[in-house]
C-alpha cells in the first residue's frame, strides 16, 4: 500500500534536491564580482520592449552572442517583453531592478528620464546633430539633455491588395473618403475579404487621424499643455474610424480589440483588402505568407479633411539605466549595437529604418528600403508628427486611456462627444499642470 | 495530553523542573517559531503596512505625506472603481453559485463509486493542475471570434448569430467567457471536496432514511446536504475568495487588461494596475483595504450562517 | 439500471469538458499555422510539426523552466518544513490561545493577494530581495503555509498519541519518538501539502510578474504572459509554451494524486 507513495516521495525528494542544487548554482552564477569601474567585463541585463516581429528575437540573440565573443568575460542577459512592456519598465524603475540597457519606445524616453531612471547620453543634444535623424534626437531630450541613443524609426503607410484593387479597377485611395468607398467595393466583390483592417486595440494606427482631420492632440497654451481631443475635428476623426467598423462593417467585429498582430495575420490569410500598417507589419505579413508579395502593394497614407496625411513618427531608442552597476559594459554594448554593420541587418530583417544618418544612407541604397514595396514608407517619412514631448505623457499611454475612448465609441458605451471629453480630461490630468 | 505524557515519562527518568517547562512551552514555541515568523513577516506586517499606506500619498510607489482619507474619497468618487466593485461582486456570485452547483452534480455522479468513477475522479481534478495563465490563454483562443472552437460549436448547434461573434468586444460577453474559464478551473477542487463530504454522510442516518422510503432527492435534501453544512460553508467561503481574487484570467484574456474600455475591470486587476501601472500605491492600498474588509465581512456572514443552523 | 443510464453519460460529459482544453492545447501546438487559422476546426493535425518545441527549447524557455522549478521546489520544501513543525505543535500541545491561532492560520488563506502585493514590494525592495529567488519564495510562503499547516495538523491528530508515548516509555526522547514513530506515518499528509504548495507556487502570477524583473530569473507564468506582443502573435508558439508549463504539474499531480485525494478528503471531512 505504501508503494505508490514511495515513488511520489522519491519524486519530491528528487525535485527538492534538484532545486537546492540549482539554487546553489544559480546564486553562484549571479554573484560574479561586479566589474571594476570602466572595465568592459561581467554581465549586463538587456531588455527589448514589445518585439515588433518574429525576426527580432533571433537577430538580437545572435548579436548578443557576437558581442560576447568579441568581448571575452562579458555576458549579455536578454529579456524580451510583451505587449505590457511599458508597465514592466515602470515597475522595475519603482523597484530599482532596472536592466542595464533597454530598447524603449521613443514616447517613453522623456517619461523614464523624468523619473530619473536614465543615464544622460549628451548634455548638449546639438552634438548629436547630423549623426542621428533629427526627429529621433528630439524624442530623447528632456529639459535640454538627451537621455537615449536613437536606434530605429518607423512610419505607417497603406498596405493594400493590388490584385483585388486592379480587378475592381480601383487605384490606391488618396483620401479617407476614398478608403471608405474602395473598401466597400472590395468587400462586396470578394466574399470572405474584409474591406479594411481595423486595429482598435492599438492607438498608434489611428490617433494620427486627429491630425488628418485638422485637429490636435494637445497644444501648448501659456506654457501649459491643453488637450484638444474634444475638438470637433478630433471627434469627427474618431467617429469616422469607429464607423468603418460599426456602421460600414468593413472588418470582423472582433477588430475593435485587435492589435497590429491580428490585422497582419488576417491580411496574410487573405482576409483583408487594405490596412494601415508599419513597414514591420508588411514584413510580418510577408514572413507568414510569402506569396502575398505578388498580390499586395503599398501607398502613402490617405489624407483627411484637414488636408494632410501626417502620421506618428515611430521609433525606438537605446537607453542606459542609472541603476545599472556595469555601465562600462552597457555603454560598450550600446556602441556595438549602433555600429552600422550591426544596425542595418536588424532593421532590414524587422523592416524598420535605422536612426543613424550613416546607416540610413546604407539602408536606402542597398537595404530593403530600396525595393518598390517599401518606397511608400520612404515617401511617407517626411509627413510625420510627434506626440507632446512631456515626461508625464506615459500616464496617458500606460492607462490605455486613448484605446479605452475608441473602444467605448465602438461598442456604443459612450457617445463620441462624451468619450472624447473624458479622454481630454484624462490627458489634461496627466500632462496639464507641469 | 501533555500532562499524561510527562506523567508516564516520570517512571523512567524524573524530569527536572526546567525540562518540564521546556516540554510545555519551549518546545512548542520552537516548533511554531518558523510559522509565526512567516505569518508575522510576510502576512501580518504587510496587512498593517497596507492599511497605513492607504492613508498616505504614494505616487511613484514612494511613501509620501499623510493625507487622511483622501485616497478613500478618491476611490469612492471614482465611477470606474464603484463599477469594478459591483462587477466583481456579481461575477463572484455567479462564479460561486455555478461552481457549487456543478461541483455538487459532479460529486453526486462520482458518488456512484465504481472503478470507472475512480478514474473519472482523477480526470475531474486535472484542470486544477493546469496553470491559470495557461488555461486563460487556451480559453481566450477557444473564444476567438473567427477561429475559436466555441463559435464553431454554437454555429453548428444552429445559433447562426455566433458566426464571427466577438466575445471580447464588450464587457458582458467577455465576462461570460472569463466566468466559464474560471469555473472550469475552480470546480475540480470543490467537487472532490464535496465528493468526500458526500461519502462521509453514508451511515446509519442515511440508511434509516432509506429504510423509511426516502427517495434520492429527499435523501439528498433532508439528510445529506444538512449533514454537509459545515463543509459547504467552507467551500462557499473558499470559492467566494477564489472568485474575488481572480486575476490571472482577467490579465491574460482581456485587451487591454480590464478592457475594452474598463468594462472588465475587477478589484484585483484594478488595484494591481493602480499600483504598478499608475504607480499610485496610496490609492491602490485603499482599494486593497476595501477588498480586504469586504472579504472579511463575507467570511463572517458565512460563518454566522453555519452557526445558526447548527 | 436507470441510474446507470444517467451516470455513465454524465461521466462521459464530465471527462470531455475536463480534458478538452488539454487536448486542444496540445493539438494546436502541433499544427502548422495554416491548420490553426481555420474556421472549421481541425481536430487532428494533417501535418503535425514539432518545430515550435525545438524553437522554444533553443530560446529562453529552458532557463525559465528551471527558474520556475527552483522557486516552486524551494517553496514546497520550506512550506513542508514549517508546516510539519507547526502542525505537530498545534496537534499535540496545549498552546495558549490555540483557537485564535488556528483561526489566524486559516484566514491567511482568505486574504486577497492585493493586500500583500504592495507592501511586500516595498519590503523586498528595502531588503534588496526584489527580483531574487529568495524574495519570490518568501512571498509564495504567504500563500502556502496556512493551509499546509492546517492539513498537516489534521494528519497528526489522526495518529494516536499512544504511539509516541510508548516510544518515550522505552526511553526515547520526545524528538526521537516523533522522528522515528510519528513522522513516518504523516508522510501522506506531507505529500498532500507538498503538491498543494508546489502547484500554488508554480502557477502564481501576480507576485512573480511584479517582483521577478530580471532577464535570467523570469519564471514561466511571467514569460507566458509576456508572449503576446502588440505587433506579432504566435498562437501555436504560446500553446507549445503552455504545454511545457503544464506538464510538470500534471506529472507531479498524477504521481501523488492518491495521497492528495486522501489529504483533501481528510481535510474536507473534518472541515
Amino acid at each position: 500500500m505504501q508503494r505508490p507513495w514511495n515513488s511520489a516521495l522519491k519524486a519530491i525528494t528528487a525535485t527538492s534536491a534538484a532545486a537546492a542544487l540549482m539554487l546553489a548554482s544559480a546564486c553562484g552564477g549571479d554573484e560574479e564580482a561586479p566589474a571594476a569601474a570602466g572595465e568592459v567585463t561581467g554581465a549586463i541585463d538587456v531588455w527589448m520592449g514589445d518585439p515588433i516581429g518574429a525576426a527580432q528575437q533571433p537577430t538580437i540573440v545572435q548579436l548578443a552572442k557576437d558581442y560576447e565573443t568579441a568581448h571575452p568575460g562579458t555576458k549579455v542577459n536578454l529579456r524580451f517583453l510583451g505587449a505590457d512592456a511599458h508597465k514592466t519598465y515602470l515597475t522595475s524603475i519603482a523597484g530599482g531592478t532596472v536592466p542595464c540597457v533597454a530598447l524603449i519606445g521613443n514616447t517613453w524616453s522623456p517619461e523614464f528620464a523624468g523619473l530619473q531612471a536614465l543615464e544622460p547620453i549628451a548634455q548638449d543634444p546639438a552634438t548629436m546633430k547630423g549623426v542621428y535623424t533629427q526627429s529621433m534626437i528630439d524624442s530623447t531630450v528632456l529639459d535640454g539633455v538627451s537621455y537615449a541613443v536613437p536606434y530605429d524609426t518607423g512610419v505607417r503607410a497603406l498596405i493594400y491588395r493590388k490584385d483585388l484593387f486592379d480587378k475592381a479597377g480601383l487605384a490606391a485611395p488618396k483620401t479617407w473618403d476614398e478608403v471608405l468607398s474602395s473598401a466597400t467595393t472590395i468587400q462586396k466583390d470578394n466574399p470572405g475579404v474584409n474591406g479594411f483592417g481595423i486595429i482598435g486595440g492599438n492607438q498608434w494606427y489611428w490617433l494620427p487621424m486627429i491630425w488628418n482631420w485638422g485637429g490636435d492632440i494637445a497644444v501648448q497654451e501659456g506654457g501649459a499643455w491643453k488637450a484638444k481631443v474634444d475638438s470637433p475635428e478630433a471627434i469627427a476623426a474618431f467617429t469616422f474610424y469607429s464607423d468603418l467598423l460599426t456602421k460600414h462593417k468593413l472588418a470582423p467585429a472582433g477588430a475593435a480589440t485587435w492589435q497590429g498582430a491580428d490585422a497582419s495575420k488576417a491580411f496574410a490569410l487573405g482576409q483583408i483588402g487594405m490596412m494601415v500598417g508599419g513597414s514591420w507589419d508588411l514584413k510580418t505579413i510577408l514572413a507568414q505568407s510569402p506569396q502575398m508579395e505578388q498580390q499586395l502593394a503599398t501607398a502613402p497614407l490617405p489624407a483627411g479633411p484637414g488636408g494632410n496625411n501626417d502620421t506618428f513618427a515611430g521609433g525606438s531608442n537605446l537607453a542606459i539605466f542609472k541603476g545599472c552597476d556595469n555601465k562600462a559594459t552597457a555603454k560598450s554594448f550600446v556602441d556595438f549595437l549602433m555600429k552600422t554593420e550591426n544596425l542595418v541587418p536588424v532593421t532590414t530583417k524587422i523592416g524598420l529604418l535605422p536612426a543613424t544618418v550613416d546607416a540610413l544612407e546604407k539602408e536606402r541604397t542597398s537595404g530593403s528600403f530600396s525595393t518598390p514595396l517599401l518606397k511608400a514608407y520612404a515617401e511617407q517619412a517626411p509627413s510625420t508628427r510627434s506626440i507632446p514631448p512631456v515626461s508625464t505623457w506615459g500616464k496617458v499611454e500606460g492607462t490605455g486611456a486613448i484605446v479605452n475612448a475608441m473602444q467605448a465609441i465602438m461598442n456604443g458605451q459612450q457617445t463620441p462627444e462624451a468619450a472624447m471629453k473624458e479622454l481630454a480630461s484624462q490627458i489634461d490630468a496627466a500632462i496639464g499642470q507641469r | 495530553m501533555t500532562s499524561t505524557t510527562t506523567g508516564r515519562a516520570r517512571h523512567t527518568v524524573a524530569p527536572s523542573r526546567a525540562g518540564l517547562r521546556w516540554d510545555r512551552f519551549g518546545l512548542p514555541s520552537l516548533l511554531l517559531a518558523p510559522l509565526l515568523a512567516v505569518v508575522l513577516g510576510v502576512v501580518g506586517y504587510p496587512i498593517v503596512r497596507t492599511v497605513w499606506l492607504s492613508f498616505h500619498e504614494g505616487e511613484y510607489l514612494m511613501t509620501g505625506a499623510f493625507n487622511g482619507v483622501d485616497n478613500y474619497t478618491e476611490i469612492f468618487g471614482d465611477p470606474y472603481f464603484l463599477a469594478a466593485l459591483l462587477r466583481t461582486t456579481i461575477f463572484a456570485v455567479v462564479c460561486v453559485v455555478s461552481t457549487l452547483l456543478i461541483s455538487l452534480a459532479i460529486a453526486l455522479v462520482l458518488d456512484a463509486g465504481s472503478w470507472v468513477a475512480r478514474i473519472v475522479t482523477v480526470v475531474v481534478l486535472l484542470p486544477w493542475a493546469m496553470p491559470r495563465v495557461a488555461s486563460g490563454i487556451i480559453f481566450k483562443w477557444m473564444f476567438n471570434d473567427q477561429y475559436g472552437i466555441a463559435n464553431w460549436l454554437l454555429v453548428s448547434l444552429g445559433f447562426e448569430q455566433f458566426k464571427g461573434y466577438a466575445w471580447f468586444n464588450d464587457g458582458f460577453a467577455s465576462l461570460v467567457a472569463i466566468t466559464i474559464a474560471v469555473v472550469w478551473h475552480s470546480v475540480p477542487f470543490i467537487a472532490i471536496s464535496m465528493l468526500a463530504g458526500l461519502r462521509a454522510t453514508r451511515g446509519e442516518v442515511l440508511e434509516a432514511a432509506r429504510v423509511d422510503g426516502a427517495g434520492f432527492y429527499q435523501q439528498l435534501l433532508r439528510v445529506r446536504l444538512p449533514m454537509m453544512k459545515p463543509l459547504l460553508v467552507i467551500l462557499g467561503v473558499m470559492s467566494t475568495i477564489f472568485a474575488y481574487q481572480s486575476f490571472d484570467h482577467f490579465l491574460v484574456m482581456t485587451t487591454p487588461p480590464g478592457g475594452p474600455s474598463h468594462s472588465t475591470e475587477v478589484l484585483s486587476l484594478l488595484t494591481w494596475l493602480q499600483a504598478f501601472t499608475v504607480l499610485d500605491q496610496g490609492v491602490a492600498a485603499a482599494m486593497a483595504v476595501v477588498t480586504f474588509v469586504l472579504l472579511a465581512a463575507i467570511t463572517a456572514i458565512y460563518v454566522k450562517l453555519s452557526k445558526e443552523g447548527a | 439500471m436507470t441510474r446507470k443510464l444517467i451516470v455513465y453519460p454524465a461521466m462521459a460529459v464530465i471527462c470531455l469538458v475536463a480534458l478538452f482544453p488539454f487536448f486542444w492545447m496540445i493539438i494546436t501546438s502541433l499544427k502548422p499555422d495554416t491548420e490553426i487559422f481555420t474556421v472549421t476546426p481541425q481536430f487532428i493535425p494533417h501535418e503535425p510539426i514539432l518545430s515550435r518545441y525545438t524553437e522554444l527549447f533553443s530560446g529562453a524557455i529552458p532557463r525559465q523552466f528551471l527558474n520556475s522549478l527552483l522557486v516552486a521546489g524551494a517553496t514546497t520544501v520550506v512550506t513542508g518544513l514549517i508546516a510539519l513543525l507547526a502542525g505537530y505543535a498545534l496537534a499535540r500541545f496545549d498552546i495558549p490561545m490555540k483557537r485564535y491561532l488556528l483561526i489566524v492560520i486559516l484566514s491567511i488563506q482568505m486574504l486577497p493577494q492585493t493586500v500583500l502585493v504592495i507592501p511586500l514590494f516595498t519590503v523586498l525592495r528595502t531588503t534588496d530581495l526584489l527580483g531574487t529567488y529568495q524574495g519570490l519564495v518568501l512571498s509564495h510562503l504567504a500563500l502556502t503555509v496556512g493551509l499546509a499547516t492546517y492539513m498537516l495538523r489534521s494528519f497528526f491528530m489522526d495518529i494516536p498519541v499512544s504511539l509516541e508515548e510508548s516510544a518515550m516509555v522505552d526511553g526515547a526522547s520526545r524528538m526521537k519518538a516523533v522522528r522515528l514513530v510519528v513522522f513516518p506515518l504523516v508522510w501522506p499528509g506531507l505529500a498532500a501539502s507538498s503538491i498543494y504548495g508546489f502547484i500554488t507556487s508554480w502557477n502564481e502570477l501576480m507576485f512573480s510578474a511584479t517582483y521577478m524583473q530580471q532577464s535570467s530569473r523570469e519564471t514561466l507564468p511571467v514569460a507566458l504572459q509576456q508572449f503576446f506582443s502588440s505587433y506579432y502573435s504566435d498562437w501555436g508558439g504560446v500553446m507549445a509554451a503552455s504545454v511545457i508549463f503544464t506538464i510538470p504539474v500534471v506529472v507531479f499531480f498524477l504521481l501523488v494524486q492518491k495521497r492528495l485525494m486522501q489529504g483533501m478528503v481528510a481535510g474536507a471531512v473534518k472541515g
